[in-house]
This record gives C-alpha cells, structure tokens and sequence, in this order.
C-alpha cells in the first residue's frame, strides 16, 4: 500500500503568498470590510456593520437536522437557514464539553489558553470575548441563555453587553420549564414558560429594540441537553418514528447502564429520552423561525449575520457510549450553518472544509470589519463564505479534552485530518487511529495495520507540534 | 449464642457464609464478564436480546443480592455480624471495582473520593431499607413458627429512619424541573473542588 499524503496540494513559496493575498483580498474586498468598516467610528457615512444573531445550542450532534439527511427530525428553520447560507460539514469542537466549548465560542481560543478546560476551571473575568470587542465598536450587544461555565458569573453587564440573561439553576444547566432568569443581576421568576421560548422571547424584544443596529445576540439554548424536555403541543411528535435507522448497530436499551454512564443523567427508556431529544430540537428549530421571521418583519434580514452552532455533538450509544467528550466523530463534530443574504455568494453551498468553534469569534468580527486579536487561535471562515477557492485550507486541526470528575473519561489529544483521525490518551488507554473516509464511524483502529503504519509518523508529527503548541499555551 | 439467627441447625462457616456470598459474588462476576463482551453475541436482535437480559440482571445482582445473601445466612444461623458483612460483598465488590476502573483515570484520592458519589452511596443507601427489612421479614417467619422473638427492634428501626432522611437527600432535595438526585450531586461536586481543585 503507497505512503497516503496529507498535503495533497504542496504548494510553492510563490503559491503560498498568492493564497495568503488571495485571503487578504477577500476578506477586505468580498465583504468589503477594510474599505467600509475599519477607521469606521460612529457617526461617518460608512456602511452600517452588519447585525449579528448567534445561536448556540447545547448537545445538538451535526447529523441530526433534515437538511443533513434525518431520516424523521423536522428542522424546517435551519433546513431554510442552510438553504439561503453555507452549511460547513466538518465543523469541530475544540473540546466536546459545554463549558470548555462555550470559552472557545466567546474566546476565539483553545480550551488550554481561556483556561475553562472542565467544569471546574473558573472562567477568568480577564478573557476578551468577540463580544467585547463588538461593543468597544459600537455594537449594542445581549447575551440570553446558558453561560455554565466554572465560577461566578461573570461581570459582562457594561463591558461586553447591554443585557445579560442567563440562568443559574441546575448548577447553571437550567431547567426547561418555570427556569428562573437573572435578567440584567435580578433573579426573576418565570413561572408557566418553557425556557426555549422564554429566551426567543426576550431575545425578540432586543431585536426590536435595536433594530437600528448594529447588534449582536449571543442567544445560547439549553435545548437540547438533558433531561430533553419537549415542549406539551410537541411530546407526542415522532412517536411513530423508525428508530432503527438512525440507532446504530451497537446501541442497546441499556446503554446507560453502562459502567461510569449513571452520572449522564439519562434515567428511564432511553427509547423516549432518544425521541424527545428530537422533539427537544424540533422545538427550538421553531424557535429558531421566529427569529428569521422577525428581521424579515423589521427589513434586517439582508444585513444580519444569522449563525447556528452547537456546543459539542452528543453519542446515542454509538461505540456503546452515551455523552459527549470522547474524541469521536459523534460528538466532536457540530452543526454549523451561517446566512448573511447580503454577502454570502451562491447561498446553499455546503463546504467540507475543516472548521472549529475557535474560528467564530474571529469570523464575526472580521464580518463585522474589526480587528482580530492575535490572541485568538481561531482563522476567520469569511473567505469560505465568499466562494472564494484560492484559500489556505488546514491540513489537520487538533483537539482536546481535559480530565473533569467524575466522568470517567480520560484526558485525549486527537488530530483530525480530511481523513483520519488519530488520538493519543492520557493514561494507559493506547493511542487510536481511524480512516474517515472508509470508517466514518470509526470503528476500527487501525493503528497497528499496515495502512495506519504507512500513516503515523506523519500524524505522529503533526501531534508533537500541536502538543508543543499546547504547552506554550 | 443470642445474635445467632436460624436458631436451630447453624452450619459450619463455609455453607453457612461462603457457599452463598460466594455464589453470589460468582454470578456478579459473570455477568460483569458477559456484558462487558456483548461483541460475543455478534450484532443486531441477538446482541440487543443478550444486553436486555444480562444488564438488567447484573443491575438486579448489584443491587437486591444483599436480600438474599443476608436471608440465607440468616436461615444459616449466621450472627448478625456476619449477615451484615456479607450480605453487602457484591455492593462493596462493585464500589471498589469502581474506585480500580476510575484510578487509571483518577488520582487516588479524587478515585476514592468517587466511592462517595451518588451512585455508590445510592447502592449503599438502598441497602440501609433492604437489610433492616430482611431482619424484619425473617424474624416475622421465626415468630410465626411459634418462637418468642421481637420483631422489630431498635437497630432495623434506626436504620430504616435513616434511609428515610438518606432518600430524600438524595432524591426529592431539589428545585422544580431537576433531574432527581441533582442537587446533591452539585454538591458532592462542591466537595470535590474544595478537596482537589486549587
């Protein structure tokens, strides 16, 4: 079997600063942003940035929408937001875990340099969020729903937002009915509402409120997480649907039983659990509706960044797992779908390109014509959105887990090229390695095969030099 | 010997504890061995069928074997003492076959921190309503075939009020829409950063 390459496009010196000029230009001339936007301050004649409505999600795995094939999920809203923006198909969390991830969201950074690595890292109030930085340019900014992460809440009131919703019940996770919201640090209770819409609610009012623009809402659901409360109108919806299509061949009834799996919080039929997760997101893809209708309404749309993620994906007994946090493609990999009517050329596209969450922070503000921080780990997906094909594409991206008690998952390292995956662990557990491309479900380690032989030094390298990088922080 | 049980016929140590808690610990292991190989029924229904009749078993062993271990080493004549200790080798098996799973990802200190998680504590809390009950049930029978016996007693009666208080820490101490046991959990959570995390 022939040596596999990763670098299938070498390219020369010559090459590589056509493609980084290629970048430049359309960062700044497809979006029009160095032009219009930067020296911009307020009150000038320049074109007004763009608004910005991000919503995260919470354990909502990539496959699990109609317009990734769901043989039964009804996602019409996000099926319309793919339809009329760019739908990215390896879009990856740096770190599959709610908090670690939401650091990454806001940060632009990897989980070891924002420094929420688990669920008990606090954050540190002196983390930059895009939010932040949106604000210093004038941005009228909100933050609705889940913060959960380590420590106090945090003082964004003032510095990177106008209104600060969140929530701290459950340990921060929320409750999906009556959830008390700390609106703007006044606990406020919300007797009779299903927090989904409670938040769209609100999240509504600011739009309206700032429809001037510009603005951005950080909208971050709890939906779909456990215990995946469906709304009452929705408890009934898919209860004939064929399961066994989307089940895989390793699932069984017991999954949660399985040792270390009590503290998931999966209790009862994982068959129901399994159905209200759907419903769950059925519920907030609704959601998800009203707010695209409502800047049609107002005639925002055209220039409103509407972004949809989730914080990592979620296993339904895939490998006999049940969660998140392993390296596996079902909970590494998560949606993501962005529209932009007035910039996105040739809206529906799909792009396979290799993306992570650290990439958001920097691409909302180079759309929004800012400077991105060094500091951020993250590459801007703005040339992806414009089409444009002479384009640094990453060979591989690494990521990374960090250990959190008492899930007993150990600490990993992994590489993710367009083709493999190869994962190093932190204690006894030997290293992995699988071929996407013909394992999408990586079920065969192939490390000790002739075909992952021919492949790891390579990866081997590309590990040390992630590692190394890791451990400048 | 007053805290004998059985009253009549106490057999010797191996039938009257071994034999039994032995069996017991022989069919946990088993159905450990089994369910973490369910590979071995191959895929599909066959697979499924083995994982609906093995984890539910094991599940049952883990929890409810003290009710029979405890009851034949009472019949057995063995004393209380020994009927307590053994009656609970397969939950105490299970938590230090956690504490040895976790310690390759755990320190030891945060793997032994673990034995004191809801899980275990649950499996042992639940023994605290099953072995005063048994207590109760056998003494009940020994009365009925005509001995003078109380039955219930201090010891049972105190244990039983503690599982009470136990059960609703850990199940109905919540807000309104938690996942039961949660509150606790966040708690337990608590301790763990203020022992292990700086």
């Amino acid at each position: 079997m022939g040596k596999i390459k990763f670098f299938d496009r070498k390219v020369s010196r010559r090459q590589t600063l056509k493609i980084i000029g290629g970048t430049l230009a359309a960062g700044a001339t497809d979006f029009g942003l160095v032009s219009r936007v930067v020296g911009a301050g307020k009150g000038t004649n320049q074109e007004k940035k763009p608004n910005i409505v991000f919503i995260l999600s919470d354990d909502h795995r990539a496959d699990t929408m109609s317009n990734m094939g769901h043989p039964f999920i009804k996602t019409p809203n996000l099926d319309r937001l793919a339809k009329e923006g760019v739908k990215f198909t390896n879009n990856f969390a740096t770190t599959p875990l709610c908090s670690p991830s939401r650091g990454c969201f806001l940060t632009g950074q990897y989980a070891h340099r924002h420094g929420v690595k688990n669920n008990f890292t606090p954050w540190n109030d002196k983390n930059v969020t895009f939010l932040e930085l949106l604000k210093k340019a004038g941005y009228k900014n909100a933050f609705f729903g889940k913060w959960h992460m380590p420590g106090r809440l945090p003082n964004l009131l003032g510095k990177a937002v106008d209104r600060f919703v969140t929530f701290t019940a459950s340990g921060g996770q929320g409750i999906y009915f009556d959830c008390p919201l700390i609106i703007d640090g006044v606990v406020t209770e919300r007797k009779g509402k299903y927090l989904t819409e409670d938040l769209t609610d609100l999240a509504l009012d600011f739009i309206r409120k700032e429809k001037d623009g510009p603005f951005c809402v950080y909208l971050a659901h709890k939906a779909p997480h456990q215990p995946f409360v469906p709304p009452h109108e929705l408890q009934e919806l898919y209860k004939d649907a064929d399961v066994s299509r989307t089940l895989p061949p390793e699932y069984h009834p017991w999954i949660h039983h399985k040792e270390g799996s009590g503290y998931y919080g999966v209790m009862g039929s994982v068959g129901e659990k399994y159905l209200d997760y759907h419903r769950v997101i059925t519920a907030m893809d609704q959601q998800i509706g009203r707010i695209l209708s409502e800047l049609e309404k107002l005639k925002i749309a055209d220039r409103t960044i509407v972004v949809y993620a989730s914080d990592n994906g979620y296993f339904w007994g895939e490998k006999q797992l049940i969660d998140k946090r392993f390296p596996y493609e079902e909970a590494t990999r998560i949606p993501l779908i962005m529209r932009y009517p007035s910039k996105i050329n040739n809206p529906g596209r799909t792009t396979g390109e290799l993306v992570l969450s650290v990439d958001m922070a920097p691409t909302l503000l180079a759309l929004a014509g800012l400077q991105v921080p060094g500091t951020m780990q993250g590459m801007s997906l703005a040339p992806i959105l414009t089409g444009n094909k002479n384009l640094p594409h990453r060979s591989s991206v690494h990521l990374e887990y960090f250990k959190d008690f008492p899930y007993s998952v150990p600490e990993w390292d992994a590489v993710r090229t367009d083709r493999f995956l190869y994962i190093e662990y932190g204690n006894q557990k030997a290293a992995e390695l699988f071929d996407i491309l013909k394992d999408p479900r990586t079920m065969h380690n192939i490390i000790s095969q002739p075909e992952g032989k021919s492949v790891l030094p390579e990866l081997q390298a590309m590990m040390k030099n992630y590692l190394r990088r890791k451990a400048n922080g | 010997m007053a805290k004998m049980a059985g009253r009549k016929g106490i057999k010797p140590f191996s039938r009257r504890v071994l034999l039994p808690a032995g069996i017991t610990l022989g069919v946990w292991i088993v159905l450990n061995v089994l369910t973490s190989h369910l590979e071995w029924f191959g895929r599909g229904q066959t697979y499924r069928t083995a994982a609906t009749i093995f984890y539910p078993l094991l599940g049952l062993t883990i929890i409810f074997s003290s009710l029979f271990v405890y009851s034949v080493l009472y019949v057995r004549g063995a004393s209380v003492k020994e009927r307590i200790l053994w009656a609970l080798i397969v939950p105490l098996a299970w938590i230090l076959k956690e504490i040895w799973r976790v310690s390759s990802i755990f320190s030891l200190g945060e793997s032994l921190y673990y034995a004191l998680g809801p899980s275990p504590l649950g499996l042992l809390g639940i023994q605290l309503l099953f072995l005063p009950l048994c207590e109760i049930f056998w003494r009940w029978r020994t009365k009925k075939r005509g001995e003078t016996i109380r039955i219930v007693t201090l010891g049972p009666a105190l244990i039983l009020i503690i599982f009470v208080i136990l059960v609703y820490f850990m199940l109905f101490w919540r807000n309104s829409g938690d996942t039961p046991g949660s509150k606790l959990f966040y708690l337990y959570m608590e301790g763990y950063k203020a022992l292990f995390v700086n």
